[in-house]
């Protein structure tokens, strides 16, 4: 029992030490915001990669997303006597404020998170960093920076892609096997759409979006440890971003869609 | 402040519980090339990230061009190291660009040199380490010794007055360790820069080396002349040089 104590106090610092640490890199990065005109070409570059390439993947998981929404919403509304043509208000709010952001952002924390996580780390142990900052180039700027903005911007992107997908896909599923005509359906998502529903699932994906990027650049950045701390970093990147993005969905949930 | 080009004053650094150097001090001249041998382990690498600030000492201090390093802000610090230029163990070229970007990456991101004039000092230092026309491969089409001549290149890119070698020759055969160990005399003698070469490979540290020093246990216990060393009298210098598992110094 004493020895516990010792323990968990550790744990406790190290946990606290590691959330410090990553809030540190986010400043460092935010400061490194002013040098964004001389690193244009690397800040496209890594749009493109967190982006475009996240396009095929963001596709498949949102068709299936709404796909299951417009099951499951019309299953709850046969239970419960609830009429059809309300179909397509339920399954676009809950893409646009919650479904839509959320689950593209776990797919992004997988694909992209890891993906920084594990390049950074193959960096870090093959001493690429260290040959940066040996000839006066900054880190922070060459790498972290432009990896942050990208993830900041390409998630709303992405989100906004996703919600047209997942809604298309909920209309499909509607129309074909619920029976519901998409007149019906499309009328029901105008009569629930609010632009202040949009920004905010917007603002959360930006949030959400930062999360991924400054988790993955901060797993990456210090993994140490050759292959096993570069695999560690990356599996790191992940279950934390998952973790923060579920945490910062319920707080923001709590602050922009009062009960 | 000090009037030697790089001093190291006393210093000592430890890893956790693990104490890599115990007070090490040593004066460089300018255009002097120095070798440092020893052990794998005994912290001649971390020794070397001492003189560029890549790791800073826990105690006593390093100058460069009588400048305390650890002392200095980042931009005085990157100011310094635009004169360093520095060899990996790995070489440490980035994947993710080529060759040529790889060699004129300061140029470009440091320097800020217009991109024909960068492309001009790549082709340039390419030919010097024997790889022109390379400049469009990825560094992960290059042999062992390519890429180190790849570094080497990019070391010397910028035309710094000090250059750091981390094991230059580990893992290349003997003919292509050779070529490298000529490199480093002629980039010594055509740029007059001031090198230190950490190495474990005797053959390196008696071709490129005007003073042999060696570190064990994280302090120096050999300074003096390649001759000197050959002849030294001193048992872990001897053990070392010769090679031998059996001696003072245990293998672990």
């Amino acid at each position: 029992m004493n020895s516990g104590i010792p323990l968990i106090g550790r744990r406790v610092i190290a946990f606290i030490s590691h959330f410090g640490s990553t809030f540190l890199l986010f400043f460092k990065a935010l400061y490194h915001f002013k040098s964004i005109p001389r690193s244009l070409g690397l800040i496209t570059d890594q749009c493109f990669l967190i982006g475009n390439k996240s396009f095929p993947l963001i596709i498949i998981t949102s068709i299936f997303v709404g796909a299951v929404s417009a099951w499951q919403a019309a299953y709850q509304f046969k239970y419960i006597g609830a009429p059809m043509r309300y179909l397509g208000t339920a399954v676009g709010k809950a893409v646009v404020i919650e479904l839509a952001p959320v689950l593209t952002s776990l797919v992004v924390a997988g694909r992209v998170g890891a993906g920084i996580a594990a390049e950074l780390g193959t960096m870090r142990v093959t001493e690429q960093i260290d040959a940066l900052d040996s000839m006066g180039i900054s880190p922070i700027r060459y790498l972290i920076m432009p990896r942050f903005l990208s993830s900041l911007t390409m998630v709303p992107l992405l989100v906004i892609f996703s919600n047209f997908v997942a809604i298309l896909g909920a209309l499909v599923v509607s129309v074909l096997l619920i029976d519901v005509s998409y007149q019906t359906f499309l009328l029901g998502v105008k009569y629930s759409f609010s632009i202040s529903d949009m920004l905010g699932g917007l603002l959360k994906s930006a949030i959400f979006g930062a999360i991924i990027g400054i988790v993955g650049c901060h797993e990456g950045f210090y993994a140490e440890g050759g292959a096993r701390g570069v695999g560690k970093a990356t599996t790191q990147a992940v279950v934390i971003a998952a973790v923060m993005i579920l945490v910062a969905d319920y707080i923001i949930a709590m602050i922009l869609f009062r009960v | 402040m000090t009037d030697a080009y790089i001093k190291i004053d006393n210093i000592t650094k430890a890893f956790g519980e693990k104490q890599v150097l115990c007070g090490v001090t040593l004066e460089m001249e300018r255009n002097e090339s120095a070798v440092i041998i020893g052990r794998s382990g005994c912290g001649k690498s971390v020794f070397l990230k001492h003189l560029n600030g890549l790791i800073h000492p826990d105690s006593g201090a390093v100058y460069v061009y009588g400048k305390d390093i650890a002392k200095l802000s980042l931009k005085e610090l990157v100011e310094v190291r635009k004169n360093i230029g520095m060899l990996f163990q790995s070489a440490a070229l980035l994947d993710s660009l080529t060759v040529g970007e790889n060699v004129g990456l300061a140029l470009h991101e440091v320097w800020r040199y217009p991109a024909s004039e960068i492309e001009e000092l790549v082709e340039e230092k390419l030919q010097m380490v024997g790889l022109e026309g390379t400049g469009a491969l990825y560094p992960s089409s290059l042999s062992g010794g390519m890429r180190k001549r790849v570094g080497l290149a990019r070391a010397i890119a910028t035309e710094p007055q000090i250059l750091l070698y981390d094991e230059p020759t580990t893992g290349l055969d003997p003919v292509t360790a050779d070529m490298i160990n000529d490199l480093i005399i002629e980039i010594h003698e055509k740029l007059k820069v001031t090198s230190v070469t950490v190495t474990h490979d005797m053959r390196t540290a008696y071709k490129v080396g005007q003073r042999i020093v060696m570190l064990h246990d994280g302090r120096i216990v050999f300074e003096g002349t390649p001759d000197q060393a050959k002849y030294s009298n001193d048992s872990v210098v001897r053990q070392f040089i010769e090679g031998r598992a059996s001696g003072p110094s245990q293998v672990q």
